[in-house]
């Protein structure tokens, strides 16, 4: 089997601009949550955490 | 987000979600049992609405002797709570406490979400914290956390991309409410101008 190229420069750039574009959406979250009721905002952010916890319950 | 922040106290209604309702529980706890403690790092990002789950939630708990932590142990076991490693107060306490190494915490038959307990480690710093925590008032009920002027440097400092997006999330949603002196000194002190720059400003 032929392994691609690895260029480990370009992946540390797609890296960085992942982690950018990460940065920039949780603004835009953030800016949601500013002007979110705290019953719907934090009903979505139960629903998020409470899941993970259950999925342990399980484990 | 409504909430209330004034001269050092932060009030908040939301619905609670587990790691809350852990958190209550375990400082209940701690409170009855007349123990200095603070909440920092991920817990404190959470609280706020940042959009993650966290497997373990930080306290710095000022350092008690060997009986009172012992009936701490017992009272943490009539609420429900066990400790994960090890099984028994003494050991707890002479093999981890004192030697700067954290208990985790956590409900009976869990093992995750836990409460990771830890007196002073790094003394000036964990000590300040101590001593200028910020309570916030979770649904009416008292919690202590670390001041965000220190909690937005210290993520900062810790530097992994979540811990980032941690101090991001804390700045975007206080940055015109914080003391900004405090957080310039906070972020002289552990050198993390740049990365404040790059990051958050």
């Amino acid at each position: 089997m032929k392994l691609p190229e690895i260029n480990l420069k370009e992946l540390a750039k797609a890296k960085e601009e992942n982690f950018r574009e990460r940065l920039e959406f949780q603004d835009r979250y953030v800016e949601w949550l500013k002007k979110t009721d705290n019953a719907k905002w934090s009903s979505e952010q139960r629903s998020i955490i409470n899941k993970k916890s259950t999925r342990r319950k399980k484990k | 987000m409504e909430f209330k922040m004034s001269r050092g106290r932060i009030k908040l209604d939301k619905k609670l979600n587990d790691l809350d309702e852990l958190v209550i529980d375990f400082v209940k706890v701690l409170d009855r049992n007349r123990i200095k403690y603070v909440l920092v790092s991920g817990y404190v990002s959470i609280l706020f609405g940042r959009s993650r789950s966290s497997e373990d939630v930080d306290i710095i708990v000022k350092k008690i002797s060997k009986k009172r932590f012992a009936t701490l142990w017992k009272a943490l076991a009539k609420r429900d709570f066990h400790c994960i490693v090890p099984d028994n107060s003494e050991s707890a306490y002479e093999n981890y406490l004192t030697k700067r190494t954290s208990l985790k915490f956590s409900r009976k038959g869990r093992f995750m979400p836990s409460v990771e307990f830890k007196f002073p480690k790094v003394q000036e710093i964990d000590n300040w914290v101590l001593d200028n925590s910020v309570k916030v008032f979770l649904n009416g009920r008292a919690l202590r956390i670390s001041p965000i002027e220190l909690q937005i440097p210290y993520k900062l400092y810790l530097a992994s991309e979540k811990d980032i997006e941690d101090a991001r999330h804390l700045y975007q949603l206080f940055k015109e409410k914080l003391n900004q002196k405090l957080l310039k000194q906070f972020l002289v002190k552990l050198d993390k101008e740049d990365d404040f720059n790059k990051y958050l400003a």
